[in-house]
């Protein structure tokens, strides 16, 4: 991994308190930005406020949801990433690399197209569907002599991306009209992010905890494989407990705001650079990390030319395709 | 506690390297497996420490065939320290050692006393207490290898197996490792098992000596019954004047010449 100083561990945590009180004020400042503008002091009396003034129910019903999908699912692609990066000991990993947005994304626009008619839910389902089956394509393609070598999984991450993107591509060109929801939904955005939607991404909140009591087991995979089983670790296990873990996160946030780019890979490098590669902390702070990123793109993309929205999955490629190339010269440079 | 092969027969993919290998370990004594390149002592090291599964026959720890046992309990009675071990860059000397409990720690449970006891022996024994906050990518050569193998210790295996651990090293260091082998055999009693290339070296420093060519062991016992003309023909194919050190009364080998093939 790039740069990994050791850390006090007092300090790391005092990292992590930081940030989440960064994720509070950006979530405040955001729900106040919009068509109607909201000082932040005012969204918080409006978010207790029950008397059903017009500012409390804007916020209320329309803006809060929204800033918790965004949070929710800015934190869930962000460890998903910073478990993979750990599984596939490659700071450039991220949950598109296991096949997770290429699947999604295919299903998500065979479910729009092929069954237009379907209803409005069965997108996410598809979403859902595909990602997983993506990732199986990785993992079948990627397993040889029952074992998993990491850097299989990223070369042929990559490959299978690719198909999946060609077979999407195919079926957008091919496609008549309605494929603006596609587009949007490829490009990832909170857009008309309701209460039914917190509802239906809350339960997987629980995976959280999950990722981050497999800390201990990742920290151990960082080492080379001989030294890994020989301080006990079964490497193929530990390897599919984690990736799966990591692909049921990605897969969730992959039905809250589509596919969100690039979130999965700067979150959890730039919290590598705050707290070093100790999972422990690292998990954490990647979450904290990717749920910054997503409010502060939404909140970017809702304010920078009002009324017309950005989508946030927009701003996160923006800022994080440059990022990723930076990495790239970085990684180059020391290996 | 005993270590053995019954009928093991190893290789990759197609590729067979070692066949039918019966082979009993000491245990308490310091054994050098010693062989030309490719002859496949590293191979049958990697084995003894499961990192290869057996093509066919067994490992056995105790009477018990080892790719079949939980990977921690084994984790528990042997350590093996690989030839280039990586770890995740940034971790200091302390925190690689720490990682050494692993097979005795459950999930989600605290370091005991036990664990940290461990930890502070290993570092002493290797005298890396004072490098402990130190991290690895700043050490030398030396002290690298003097970490892992505290790491190693930390495990607090009966046995410890090494594949060529003092290779990369310089002269003094190399020794450096060799003494800390040999005292951590004398004062705790730990059975050590590696793969040396340099055969005084392996003369010196071993209890028992394992002659390996093509997979088969040509010779297994004390060094001065494993290094003779025939061996060094034989394995090396080298003619050497064999004569005693006179510091230890060690056999010590002199190359002069290549054996002529028959």
């Amino acid at each position: 991994m790039l740069i990994a100083r050791p850390k006090k561990p007092l300090a790391r945590a005092t990292i992590i308190g930081l940030l989440l009180l960064i994720t509070v004020i950006c979530s405040i400042v955001s729900i106040g930005i919009g068509a109607i503008r909201i000082a932040p002091l005012e969204v918080i009396t409006a978010l207790f406020d029950s008397s059903g003034s017009l500012n409390a129910r804007i916020i209320q019903e329309l803006r809060l949801p929204r800033i918790l999908v965004a949070l929710i699912c800015g934190a869930l692609f962000a460890v998903s990433g910073a478990v993979l990066q750990g599984v596939v000991r490659n700071p450039l990993a991220s949950p598109d690399l296991v096949g997770v947005g290429a699947g999604a994304g295919v299903f998500a626009v065979i479910t729009l197209i092929l069954l237009p008619s379907a209803p409005s839910w069965f997108l996410p389902v598809g979403a859902f569907i595909g990602a997983w089956l993506g990732f199986a394509l990785v993992l079948l393609l990627a397993q040889k002599n029952n074992e998993i070598a990491p850097v299989r999984v990223a070369l042929i991450g990559i490959a299978v991306g690719a198909a999946l993107g060609a077979v999407q591509q195919l079926i957008l060109v091919r496609a008549p009209d309605d494929i603006g929801r596609a587009l949007t939904f490829l490009a990832g955005t909170v857009y008309g992010a309701d209460w039914s939607r917190v509802e239906r991404l809350l339960p997987w909140l629980a995976l959280l905890p999950v990722a981050w009591f497999l800390a201990y087991k990742l920290d151990v995979l960082a080492f080379s494989d001989d030294v890994a089983s020989g301080l006990g670790m079964r490497l193929m296990l530990a390897r599919v407990v984690c990736m799966s873990v990591a692909v049921a996160l990605a897969a969730a946030a992959v039905t809250g705001v589509g596919v969100l780019g690039f979130v999965g890979l700067l979150a959890p490098h730039a919290a590598r650079l705050l707290v070093g590669s100790s999972h422990v902390f690292l998990i954490p702070t990647s979450g904290l990390l990717g749920a910054i990123l997503v409010v502060c793109a939404d909140a970017l993309g809702r304010g920078l030319i009002p009324p017309i929205e950005v989508p946030a999955g927009i701003l996160t490629t923006l800022i994080g395709a440059p990022y990723f190339l930076f990495l790239m010269r970085q990684q180059g440079r020391i290996s | 506690m005993k270590l053995e092969t019954q009928h093991l027969s190893l290789g990759y993919d197609d590729k067979i390297i070692v066949e039918d290998l019966n082979l009993t370990l000491e245990m308490g004594k310091i054994t050098t497996i010693i062989g030309s390149n490719g002859c496949g002592k590293s191979t049958i090291l990697r084995s003894i420490a499961r990192l290869l599964k057996p093509k066919m026959g067994t490992v056995l720890l105790d009477g018990k065939a080892i790719h079949t046992l939980p990977s921690k309990i084994v984790a528990q009675q042997l350590a093996i320290l690989p030839q280039t071990p990586t770890a995740p860059e940034g971790i200091t000397v302390e925190a690689l050692v720490r990682f050494g409990r692993y097979p005795h720690q459950k999930f989600l449970q605290q370091p005991n006393v036990e664990d940290n006891t461990a930890i502070e022996q290993a570092l002493e024994q290797t005298k890396m207490t004072e490098f402990r906050t130190r991290s690895l990518e700043t050490l030398s050569g030396g002290q690298r290898q003097r970490a892992w193998i505290a790491m190693s210790l930390a495990q607090d295996t009966p046995i410890l197996l090494l594949d060529e651990p003092t290779t990369y090293l310089d002269m003094k260091h190399q020794l450096e490792v060799l003494h800390l082998l040999e005292e951590l055999n004398t004062k705790t009693g730990k059975t050590v098992v590696m793969v040396l290339h340099d055969l005084n070296q392996a003369a010196r420093y071993s209890h028992q000596l394992i002659a390996v060519q093509n997979g088969q062991i040509m010779a297994q016992n004390t060094p001065e019954l494993v290094l003779t003309n025939q061996v060094m023909r034989d394995v090396f194919g080298i003619e050497a004047h064999l004569i005693l050190d006179p510091s230890n009364g060690k056999p010590h080998v002199i190359p002069f010449a290549l054996a002529v093939k028959k």
